[in-house]
């Protein structure tokens, strides 16, 4: 099993900004010199291969299927993006029929040898890639693989916007999964996202009063907020803010909410 | 092969029935065992249940009180029969009479007319479906020689993961590796399991805690 860790980057519901985190976090470790895997395992909705503009050859599907090794699926873009340490990116297929191939056309038998080629393959990548962390974006909600990959995990980051369905569907999957995987050592944490009228500055008090609410009711830790920045919001390609642009309010956030992360492991 | 039954009459003997078959090395589908139990809906459930029954080789019915008034038996064998290059077997329970006519919608299907095997006991049950494959010229995949073909039974992919069978090592329950030191053993349920290390022991029952006994 591995010896570095392993986090999870999950929510209730889509369009909580889980993917543009989880690369942007995952690329603040790179810069700092960790060597960082991230896998796309949003394997319903794929998005890495869009964000990053790569049309890779072979797929996190191709593992599942016994098809591909992760050293063969994994792109180093390491010195593209101009990173101090490793960064290796797996993507998922987009085309309907390996959306399809993975979620209908096996049964459960065939569902836990493709969790034991994933397990096999996140092993491989910290003993022979070195890995200091691998982060794992996830589909939303209850899915077979999003709960596989949640399990998998040691750290799990539950992301999620200060409305009243978030809150909701997020209290009931915290209840329904993520209580049962604490008992095993997981550990999880919110994000909360896109924070309404929110200022640069962490400690404003409609923000710090929205935090201490959500603790109360959610009964969990709130590691990282960030508020909703249009420009990030609504830009056509976002890439890699907190990387590119390190002094935008985003990426400051970002960089806040890596640090936190950074202390509880 | 895609096992049908009626929930309320035959579950014991399809249980039992995928069980044996399972042990034995034959490959089977039985939708309570083999649908995740967190699939979303009635609509993915009967996705992937249409996915396995279109995809089997064999089709083999238990007939046990009251299934053909289930819709979900009746669904099942319309679709079978909608499919092509399917074998079907009919197993009949002993306490009912070998003439019934099943409404299929566009066909008023006579299972009498066809080919029945009648069984009492669920033992006997697999005694038979056993008999049947091994007749037909399968071999589980455990003893299967490999330049015989399988004609009934499920292909196996080539990278499938087995447990270990080197001497008498035990393999991980959990990674499926062969213990290389001492095992970690756990208590989990009513069972014991063996585990290459308290990472995998952790795994599994985080793995456990979510799905349950299904997840082995």
């Amino acid at each position: 099993m591995a010896s570095g860790k392993t986090f999870a980057f999950h929510s209730y519901k889509g369009g909580t900004g889980k993917t543009t985190l989880i690369t942007n976090v995952a690329a603040l470790y790179a810069k700092k010199g960790f060597n960082v895997g991230l896998l796309d395992f949003d394997l319903y909705a794929p998005s890495l291969g869009a964000y990053f503009r790569k049309k890779p050859s072979l797929f996190l599907n191709d593992l599942l299927t016994g098809q591909a090794e992760i050293s063969d699926i994994v792109m180093d873009l390491t010195s593209e993006l101009d990173l101090k340490g490793k960064f290796l990116v797996g993507f998922s297929s987009a085309r309907k029929e390996d959306i399809n191939e993975i979620e209908l056309r096996h049964d459960t038998k065939w569902q836990l040898q493709a969790l034991r080629r994933f397990l096999a393959a996140k092993e491989e990548l910290f003993q022979k890639f070195g890995l200091d962390y691998l982060f794992l974006d996830t589909s939303p909600g209850i899915r077979y693989w999003s709960i596989n990959i949640l399990a998998t995990a040691d750290y799990l980051f539950l992301l999620m916007k200060d409305s009243d369905m978030d809150i909701e569907g997020t209290r009931k999957m915290i209840n329904d999964i993520y209580d049962s995987l604490t008992r095993f050592g997981s550990k999880y944490y919110i994000i909360l996202n896109k924070i309404p009228g929110a200022t640069a500055q962490s400690n404003n008090t409609d923000e710090v009063n929205a935090v201490k609410e959500l603790e109360r009711v959610m009964g969990a830790q709130v590691i990282g907020a960030i508020p909703c920045y249009c420009d990030i919001q609504f830009s056509r390609h976002e890439f890699l803010f907190s990387v590119k642009q390190p002094s935008h309010p985003f990426s400051i956030r970002l960089a806040s909410v890596s640090e936190n992360i950074k202390s509880i492991i | 092969m895609f096992i049908c039954h009626k929930k309320s009459s035959g579950k014991d003997f399809a249980d039992h029935l995928k069980a044996g078959l399972e042990e034995l090395g034959y490959h089977s589908f039985l939708d309570s065992k083999d649908i995740p139990k967190m699939v979303d809906g009635i609509e993915e459930w009967a996705k992937i249940r249409d996915q396995a029954l279109k995809e089997s080789k064999t089709f083999i019915l238990i007939i046990t009180p009251g299934f053909d008034l289930s819709s979900e038996v009746r669904n099942e064998l319309k679709l079978a029969r909608q499919v092509s290059n399917k074998k079907f077997i009919y197993f009949r329970h002993r306490d009912l009479a070998r003439k019934i006519v099943v409404d299929l919608d566009y066909e008023k299907l006579d299972l009498g007319r066809q080919e029945q095997v009648s069984f009492e006991t669920k033992e006997e049950l697999l005694r038979l479906a056993h008999g049947i494959l091994i007749k037909s010229g399968n071999q589980s995949k455990a003893n299967h020689d490999k330049s015989s073909s399988i004609a009934l039974t499920e292909k196996a992919p080539k990278e499938e993961l087995v447990p270990s069978l080197e001497g008498t090592k035990p393999s991980c329950a959990m990674c499926l590796k062969p213990i290389k030191g001492q095992p970690v053993v756990e208590l989990i349920g009513e069972k014991t399991f063996n585990f290459d290390s308290k990472d995998c022991a952790r795994m599994f029952k985080k793995f456990r805690s979510v799905y349950g006994e299904d997840f082995q």
